[in-house]
């Protein structure tokens, strides 16, 4: 294999599924049209989509650079773990059934854009709608960037260069995002399903016949990483749980989800979803094919460079390139995603709340404006940070955004919670979380816990999040208990 | 300034109550005991945690955790169906 020069055959074929999607995103501009200095158009494409759309929508929101690239790769490094992403995302599915289409509605009638507007309506409390706007940009802020990561991988892999490629990738998205908004992205959700399907469907059945058969295969891999490791098995669960209860509590998770034009798509797509998790499931076995077939560790990218590498060795070139451009594809959706929703955390929970006389129009502008700083601050951190860092904040921000659930997702089950009693909650829990991950070296997402000399490993959103709960929990006993402080009292104060 | 608060909250609580109320009266709230079931499938590894039997030289361990996701989507999908009455008044 030669990885000296610029692999030209590769590098047209992904030069030319990124003008085809330009094409395709600035189509989006005009396609529905609307007026999209109209926010509720621009951000979350007028609210308006069927099942079919949604369904591509949401796949981009939740089926990121951290299921293509980060999953497999933590099963070509660490083995069996790495399958904790499909109990994780059946965790997903069930919050998304119970909990999300209130949310839509509450958001429908109340003009939501962002998970912080429901908590600054709902408890009348700028603090606490103040902390979860924070939580919700810092925390969005990494997963942008994992998607950059994700696309420097790929340029990587067939000797682009890096910075030029990723601010010419960018730049495209930047343009296109800022004029068309979430429209663009679910149409580039639709040509990017259709190029992951394709490389998926024939990944899983060319490599392991190149590689001899599944069973052949899997008898490469070494016994150890087939099965989870002693007292891990905390672990799996606590990540599967954390993770299943967080990934709804990202905001770009909710835009793909408000977009939808009823509650009962949101619904009808938990049931449809998971269709995603088993071709999830199917990348992270080309973990496992990357080992069979002697994949090293990239000696820039480590195990993350794993499958890229796998489809650039087996594949015909052409075919590797089409691959490769489905998974930076499949980073630019979300990445699209996400810096819409942080933007409009910017805009409507920032901006407007600082200078309530806002116009419309204008909070439009601040978001689109905010949406480039967003993608150009990723970029930027990808380049000039180490790349562990990249990873490691991903990791800290699955801890940090899950302490929003008592303020978001109790909130919209439970009308009773106190303002102040959430907000202690979330204290406590980003606190302690925050704590654990700094003496965990902040490069690891779990840590030992244990009583006497029965220790396991456990993902640390978890233990975090009970210590938020038991706070707000007690906090809410004890202003129910000293006078039936009422949510209209709290609302006043 | 107090009463037009005072507006908005009702306002508030009448839609929060819509939502609310019609959730509350929905059909068959027993149907979502249902999703204890694709939890417990997963929620204890050494249930699990097994390379044998493979299916197609598949370890065990993977091949019965995509089984959970497709009947995880089942389950949801029976819930849904379970509880559609509501559904047809609201569409």
């Amino acid at each position: 294999m030669i990885v000296a020069a610029i692999q030209t055959t590769q590098a047209i074929v992904i030069a030319a599924s990124f003008a085809v999607i330009t094409a395709v995103g600035l189509y989006a501009g005009r396609w529905r049209k609307a007026d999209l200095h109209d926010l509720d158009e621009w951000a979350l494409g007028g609210r308006q989509f069927g099942g079919v759309l949604t369904w591509f929508l949401q796949g981009g929101s939740v089926y990121t650079t951290y299921s293509f690239v980060a999953v497999p790769a933590l099963v070509f490094g660490a083995g069996a773990i790495g399958f904790f992403a499909l109990p994780y995302l059946v965790i997903t599915y069930l919050v998304a059934f119970l909990v999300v289409p209130r949310l839509w509605q509450l958001a429908h009638d109340r003009g939501y854009v962002t998970p912080s507007d429901f908590v600054r309506d709902r408890f009348k409390s700028r603090w606490l709608a103040a902390a979860v706007t924070l939580t919700g940009i810092v925390a969005t802020m990494p997963y942008v960037a994992l998607q950059v990561y994700g696309i420097e991988i790929c340029m990587a892999q067939i000797g682009l260069p890096v910075q030029a490629s990723l601010w010419t990738a960018f730049a495209l998205l930047a343009v296109i995002t800022y004029l068309a908004g979430l429209r663009s992205a679910t149409l580039i959700a639709v040509v990017k399903d259709v190029l992951i399907w394709v490389t998926v469907v024939v990944a899983v059945i060319y490599i392991p016949l190149h590689l001899g058969g599944y069973g052949h295969a899997f008898s490469k891999v070494p016994a150890s990483k087939l099965l989870l490791p002693r007292r891990m098995d905390g672990d799996y669960v606590t990540l599967a749980i954390g993770s299943g209860l967080a990934l709804f509590l990202y905001p770009h998770t909710l835009t793909g989800a408000l977009a939808s034009k009823s509650r009962f798509v949101v619904q009808r797509n938990s049931i449809f979803l998971p269709v995603y998790t088993v071709m999830l499931g199917l990348l992270a076995i080309l973990g496992y094919m990357a080992i069979a077939d002697g994949i090293h560790p990239s000696a820039h990218y480590g195990n993350n460079a794993a499958v890229p590498a796998l489809l650039d060795q087996v594949f015909p070139a052409w075919f590797a390139g089409f691959g490769l451009a489905s998974i930076a594809i499949g980073a630019l959706v979300p990445a699209a995603m996400m810096a819409i929703a942080a933007a409009n955390l910017f805009a409507r929970n920032v901006w407007r709340e600082l200078r309530p006389d806002t116009s419309p129009h204008r909070q439009t502008q601040v978001s689109k404006l905010a949406s480039l700083v967003v993608k150009f601050g990723a970029v930027g951190f990808v380049l000039a940070a180490p790349t562990t860092y990249v990873v490691n904040f991903q990791l800290a921000a699955g801890v940090w955004i899950l302490q929003t659930l008592p303020a978001v997702f109790v909130g919209i089950l439970w009308r009773k919670l106190p303002a102040r009693a959430a907000l202690a909650g979330w204290t406590v829990g980003i606190g302690y979380g925050t704590y654990l991950l700094v003496r965990a070296g902040f490069d690891s997402s779990s840590a030992s816990f244990g009583v006497g000399s029965h220790h396991t490993q456990l993902f640390i959103g978890v233990p975090a999040l009970v210590a938020n709960l038991l706070v707000t929990g007690g906090i809410t006993l004890v202003l129910r208990l000293r006078g039936k402080e009422s949510l209209q009292a709290i609302a006043t104060s | 300034m107090r009463d037009l608060t005072a507006g908005i909250r009702r306002r508030y609580d009448r839609s929060v109550g819509q939502v609310e109320g019609e959730v509350r009266s929905q059909r068959r709230r027993w149907a979502l005991f249902l999703f204890v079931l694709p939890v417990v499938a997963i929620v204890y590894p050494p249930l699990y945690d097994r390379v044998h039997p493979t299916v197609g030289g598949v370890p065990f361990f993977v091949w019965y955790q995509l089984c959970v996701v497709v009947f995880g989507g089942a389950v949801t999908g029976i819930v849904y169906l379970l509880r559609g009455a509501e559904r047809a008044h609201a569409e």
